[in-house]
């Protein structure tokens, strides 16, 4: 896949921005401020519908105006054209059209058009909490499969069914008993088939992990994955783990739970209390990792990332690298833009000057600078 | 924006407080309305008032109606055998649209939904269990497929399981009449799940 051209209007400070991109290579530089992150969310919007930094759509809107919009034109690998718009209003809905059709959902486009982000946010992957972990698991399913975004949109729906039901039953000191065990049989199927997905999705993202770790690090270290269902018994489960077996897991921990459920008031199980274990040679990641030890994990968790959403929709996904060169020295900086342009994918890189690790590398390429300032473009 | 008169106010105000309808829209309405004879208005204030006046729920079926028991369910050609259970007066007109269907309805009037502190209570289902006599053979759901609608299935399921009446669930699927490769990856999943064989 390939944005050809972008049109922004409105998003934070880029006020009427359009530009076209080189198919390879297109390097963002402007100072602090200027911009340059803001067209690698525009792209992240036509792509998940979302930025792929935290920030609500809401405050995302330049602060003069009342609506955002970003429209993007791109490319298939076969080069079938692709358009896409999504506009968002302060206190409104997301309207989104694109070469599907119009008036569509966010699950309607998010895998239409693959992207794999690497931005200082996401350090949190193999430092954070679950929570953090548990987000990188969703966002690449969910690029994958159109079914797991309807499954999880379910599940978060009924936990918070659920979770009402017990609340307002701690509250009231009344229980429908009859209507627990039914979301919790419906929280049990949901739950069983989202855990089961994960399960088998990190089975088979490993090997693309361990190998792109292997490169990133010169082959020097190993690495694991591991999913762990907090919640279930530890040593029963793996990847071919039936549903039928899930089911049966999860409805014994749900009455071991309930007692306890009713008396906190919240779903005590499931896949939304589950973990990604990240393993290094001396143990998990998190607690025993160096600061360059984390950053080779990140980089190969994306470059992972990309190699796996690559096989999985024979699409090249798109890749944007925010602002990575003032976090990497310039042996990895080399690594990390050598193993990038041999996949031949469309990258997008912002910084905040021409970075030493770029000069002679870049030059076989077809490529394209911008320069940012104040949210508009100065082209070259 | 405010107008000088306190009536446009208020009706731009009634006509935005509608479902799908914005400010403009409801300024547009009103003006629209200002500037047509006052046979036209009202034709419109009588057949409102007619509408809160005329129209009830059926007492057997709970869809709308102005004859009570509705004309479905007092039809000769209907088959009293067969009840498909929705959620909305506007789901019957649906499949009544099909003109495929010749049993009777039931309207729940929503689907179990804790957050909207909608319980069983609140909906139409002691009023349809009150309705499975002898006579009734099957019980067709066909609520929506969300996770309200998916849950209030289930519980719906679980009642008439210990009638021992039969129950079904009208299929998820491909829309007819579109590419297959247009299929969004969901439904096509679910079509899969739900195959039968020739």
């Amino acid at each position: 896949m390939r944005v050809t051209t972008i049109r922004i209007h409105s998003l934070r400070n880029h006020n009427d921005t359009e530009t076209d991109f080189s198919p390879e290579m297109n390097i963002i530089l402007g100072h602090n401020g200027a911009g340059k992150t803001t067209i690698l969310e525009a792209i992240s919007i036509a792509s998940l519908s979302k930025s792929f930094l935290p920030t609500p759509d809401s405050l995302l809107i330049n602060s003069a105006q009342s609506k955002y919009s970003v429209h993007a034109k791109a490319q298939t690998d076969l080069q079938v054209p692709y358009a896409v718009t999504v506009s968002f209003s302060a206190g409104g809905r997301k309207h989104i059209s694109s070469s599907i059709g119009d008036s569509l959902s966010p699950k309607d486009i998010i895998g239409e058009m693959p992207v794999v982000v690497l931005s200082p946010d996401f350090k949190a992957i193999t430092f954070g909490a679950p929570d953090d972990r548990r987000r990188f698991i969703d966002a690449l399913l969910s690029q994958c499969s159109k079914r797991y975004v309807e499954e999880a949109i379910a599940l978060k729906r009924i936990i918070k069914q659920r979770n009402d039901l017990l609340t307002s039953a701690k509250k009231t000191g009344f229980l429908d008993t009859a209507m627990l065990d039914l979301w919790t049989d419906s929280f049990i199927a949901s739950a069983a088939e989202i855990t089961a997905r994960r399960f088998v999705f990190i089975e088979e993202f490993m090997p693309y992990f361990t190998e792109s770790y292997s490169r990133v690090s010169n082959g020097k270290e190993m690495v694991s994955l591991q999913y762990q269902a907090k919640t279930l018994p530890k040593v029963t489960i793996n990847s071919s783990t039936k549903k039928n077996e899930l089911l049966h897991l999860f409805n014994d921990i749900a009455k071991k739970c309930r007692n306890e459920e009713i008396r906190r008031g919240t779903t005590l199980f499931g896949p939304q209390k589950d973990d990604l274990y990240i393993g290094i040679h001396n143990g998990e990641a998190r607690d025993y990792a160096s600061q360059g030890q984390h950053k080779s994990l990140l980089i190969a968790l994306k470059y992972a990332e990309f190699q796996y959403l690559y096989a999985q929709k024979q699409e090249k996904p798109i890749l944007l690298y925010d602002d990575i060169f003032s976090e990497l020295d310039a042996t990895r900086t080399r690594n990390v833009l050598q193993t990038v342009l041999e996949t031949g994918a469309q990258v997008f890189i912002t910084a905040t000057e021409a970075h030493q690790g770029m000069k002679g590398l870049t030059e076989s390429i077809d490529k394209k600078t911008l320069i940012v300032e104040n949210g508009c473009i100065k082209n070259d | 924006m405010h107008y000088t008169s306190e009536s446009i106010e208020t009706v731009v105000e009634l006509f935005t407080s509608l479902p799908s309808i914005g400010r403009k829209t409801a300024q547009r309405l009103t003006f629209y309305l200002l500037r047509q004879p006052r046979e036209t208005v009202d034709k419109f204030s009588s057949a409102l008032q007619d509408l809160k006046n005329n129209v009830r729920f059926c007492s057997h079926c709970f869809n709308f109606t102005e004859q009570d028991p509705c004309v479905i369910c007092t039809s000769q050609k209907r088959d009293k055998s067969t009840i498909c259970v929705v959620e909305d007066p506007n789901d019957v007109l649906a499949i009544e649209k099909t003109g495929e269907y010749k049993g009777l309805y039931h309207v729940l009037h929503g689907a179990l939904n804790p957050l909207d502190g909608i319980g069983p209570n609140d909906l139409k289902i002691k009023e349809l269990i009150a309705r499975l006599n002898t006579d009734v053979q099957e019980i067709i759901l066909a609520l929506n497929p969300n996770v309200e609608g998916e849950v209030t299935t289930q519980y719906l399921a679980k009642i008439t399981s210990q009638l021992d009446i039969k129950t079904t669930r009208i299929a998820r699927g491909i829309p007819i009449g579109s590419d297959l490769e247009l299929a969004d990856e969901a439904t096509l999943s679910r079509a899969l799940e739900g195959r039968i064989q020739l």
